[in-house]
């Protein structure tokens, strides 16, 4: 019997031995910090196959923290990062990023023009849109019919009909932001009074929900527990594959929209890597791969003519082409994050 | 000169000698405890009087962190906060005195099972435990698929606060039970005797010997329930529908949120560390530190 084991344990070694053996020595490395869970592994396995350069991957779960990292550890060896457009400013002020040349990003033409050319980045020169993420409205169509309710605008969402009906994401800047744009038709995002003033709204819409839920507020949506959601489009989308009452409605105010972009840092040491690289996954069997895994909003035209009908039937993956144009960009607000978070307070605490 | 010079080492090697015992038994805990809690805790500190910065902190003194702190809205927290620590503890107790009793009472060979069932739970990482619960208790949850099944009444528990009470002591009730059960073993039966020899019937020997007994046992569950209670943000997190507010959820976001408010956060956290400080500290007149062990 032990004799046996022992023989399995040498067969096991040599196996492993094998098949260590199998994948050639990489030519390169290509260091990329990246949000968690956004490009899967085959991806990078089969840009090894191609290229011989193996990417390792670390990982951040917000801007914050990625910023912060790169501001202590003055010697970062990451080459590319994925940060939203809000960061892009900053990361340029502190001199941690460095122009990208287009030319050597074939695939940089399948980009959709409509993300491109932002103020937060004129012409493109420090980045490249990867991948974005839409703050949309979801309803159970339904529900809401059968409660009388009709969704057009975001003061809709404080119908007393819809009492215990919401699910919100838990996010000081998505609820403020949806409260300014609702009260002020031209909001200023940075003015404390104008933060302060949207505190009435926050309290009438708290009486309609019934959770705050950043984690998996699609869950409420596809059991019908809820009829109406502030989420993410690819929560919506999730809610949409397993419920099909589900739908997305926009509203007279613009959605929130968050782009994720591709940045080479300043200690990049080879450059080379980093555009070959972004111009593969922006190839479109490629993004198709990545969309296929995770349904965030495509910016990528020539991936979005090759994709399914998975894709481009649910509302809350493929989101509306002149809803993304129209969309506000999540910005940078400084200082006053602080009053965002003051007033979230304030609304949960009563 | 060489003379001194070796005279000097000889003596430094002699002290070496003399506490290497001590070092060798206390110097691993020691470094630990300083790299791990002292150092820590000294950041935090530091950083409670710092000013708030692009992404949380900066260097200047400013003292905005404490007088923050001080609103209505964070007393109104930090109460319902307190609350919630103080149901989580009597709920432990009520729940872990009797299961730590009949622990004493049971045949040596249940013993050690009984203690298995307590000790199994950490097995598993909590977070996966409190997702576990999550899908028991949901609105469509096993839970319900049961009461339907026998024709009862559903229940909507998931994303109450009643969900985070029961999470709280679900969590926390190995570490209510084991002190008791430390402290009950250790009583002799033959007191319990000498009780009704002299008179005591029915509940009497119970609340005139055991529980008087007992006391440093409580004490010691106590400590260890109120206190990670305040701390156990992401069970409100998991369990709870947002709709509520705890002070642990404050801090959390003033570190990984938009709200990059450090010295803030930090702040909260002192100002929880000295109140439960005092709240200790009084709560020393029924029991003592010590009993901890």
């Amino acid at each position: 019997m032990k004799k046996s084991l022992a023989v399995l344990l040498v067969l096991c070694l040599l196996a492993a031995v094998g098949m260590t053996g199998c994948k050639p020595k990489p030519i390169g490395k290509l260091y990329l910090y990246n949000w968690t869970e956004y490009i899967p592994q085959d991806v990078f396995d089969l840009f090894e196959e191609e290229t011989g350069i193996r990417v390792v991957e670390s990982t951040y779960s917000s801007n914050e923290q990625m910023l912060a990292k790169l501001d202590i550890d003055k010697d970062y060896d990451y080459d590319v990062l994925v940060p939203s457009s809000y960061v892009i400013e900053t990361l340029k002020e502190k001199d941690l990023i460095q122009p990208i040349n287009t030319a050597n990003i074939p695939n940089f033409a399948n980009v959709d023009p409509s993300v491109l050319n932002r103020d937060f980045d004129p012409g493109n020169q420090y980045s490249v849109p990867y991948m974005a993420t839409m703050t949309v409205i979801a309803v159970n169509r339904e529900k809401i019919a059968n409660l009388g309710v009709e969704i057009q605008s975001l003061n809709d969402l404080l119908d007393p009909r819809l009492e215990g009906q919401i699910v919100c994401l838990d996010d000081s800047r998505e609820l403020v932001d949806a409260a300014l744009k609702a009260t002020i038709a031209e909001p200023d995002y940075t003015s404390k009074e104008q933060i302060e003033s949207t505190l009435p709204w926050l309290l009438e819409l708290k009486k309609n929900v019934a959770a705050f839920d950043s984690d998996s507020p699609y869950s409420l949506i596809a059991s019908n527990e809820v009829a109406v959601g502030l989420v993410y489009n690819i929560d919506a989308g999730q809610a949409i594959g397993e419920n099909d009452a589900i739908d997305v409605v926009y509203t007279t105010e613009p959605c929130e929209l968050a782009i994720d972009n591709f940045v080479i840092t300043k200690n990049a040491k080879n450059v080379e890597y980093a555009e070959k690289f972004i111009d593969f996954i922006h190839r479109p069997e490629v993004y198709k791969m990545i969309l296929d895994e995770f349904p965030g909003v495509c910016l990528n035209n020539a991936a979005l003519a090759i994709l399914g009908p998975e894709y481009l039937d649910n509302a809350g993956s493929n989101v509306d082409k002149d809803e993304l144009a129209r969309a506000h960009l999540t910005s940078d607000v400084g200082d006053a994050g602080q009053y965002y978070d003051e007033i979230f307070n304030k609304m949960k605490a009563d | 000169m060489r003379g001194k010079f070796s005279n000097a080492g000889e003596r430094i090697l002699a002290a070496i000698r003399k506490f290497l015992a001590l070092i060798v038994m206390v110097g691993p805990t020691g470094f630990w405890l300083v790299l791990f809690v002292f150092v820590p805790l000294v950041f935090v500190v530091v950083i409670s009087f710092m000013q708030r910065g692009d992404y949380g902190v900066e260097a200047g003194f400013s003292l905005q962190g404490y007088l923050s702190v001080f609103s209505a809205l964070y007393g109104k927290t930090i109460g319902k906060s307190l609350l919630l620590a103080l149901e989580t503890t009597a709920l432990c107790l009520l729940f872990g005195y009797p299961f730590a009793y009949c622990m004493t009472k049971a045949p040596k060979k249940m013993v050690s099972f009984l203690v298995l069932l307590i000790m199994m739970p950490f097995w598993v990482n909590s977070v996966i435990r409190i997702y576990a619960w999550r899908t028991l208790i949901n609105d469509n949850g096993y839970l319900n698929m049961l009461l339907e099944a026998l024709g009862l009444n559903t229940i909507h528990l998931m994303r109450t606060n009643g969900a985070i009470l029961l999470g709280m002591v679900y969590e926390l009730l190995p570490f209510a039970v084991l002190p008791l059960y430390n402290s009950l073993e250790k009583i002799d039966p033959s007191l319990l005797e000498a009780a009704s020899d002299l008179g005591a019937k029915r509940h009497r020997p119970f609340l005139r010997v055991v529980l008087p007994l007992t006391m440093p046992g409580v004490f010691a569950s106590t400590i260890q329930t109120f206190i990670p209670c305040l701390g156990l943000y992401y069970i409100c997190n998991m369990m709870g529908g947002g709709t509520d507010l705890y002070i642990g959820q404050v801090i959390e976001r003033q570190f990984l949120s938009e709200a990059h408010n450090w010295p803030f956060g930090s702040a909260l956290s002192i100002i929880l560390i000295v109140l439960t400080i005092v709240m200790m500290k009084q709560y020393t007149r029924i029991g003592s530190l010590e009993d901890m062990a």
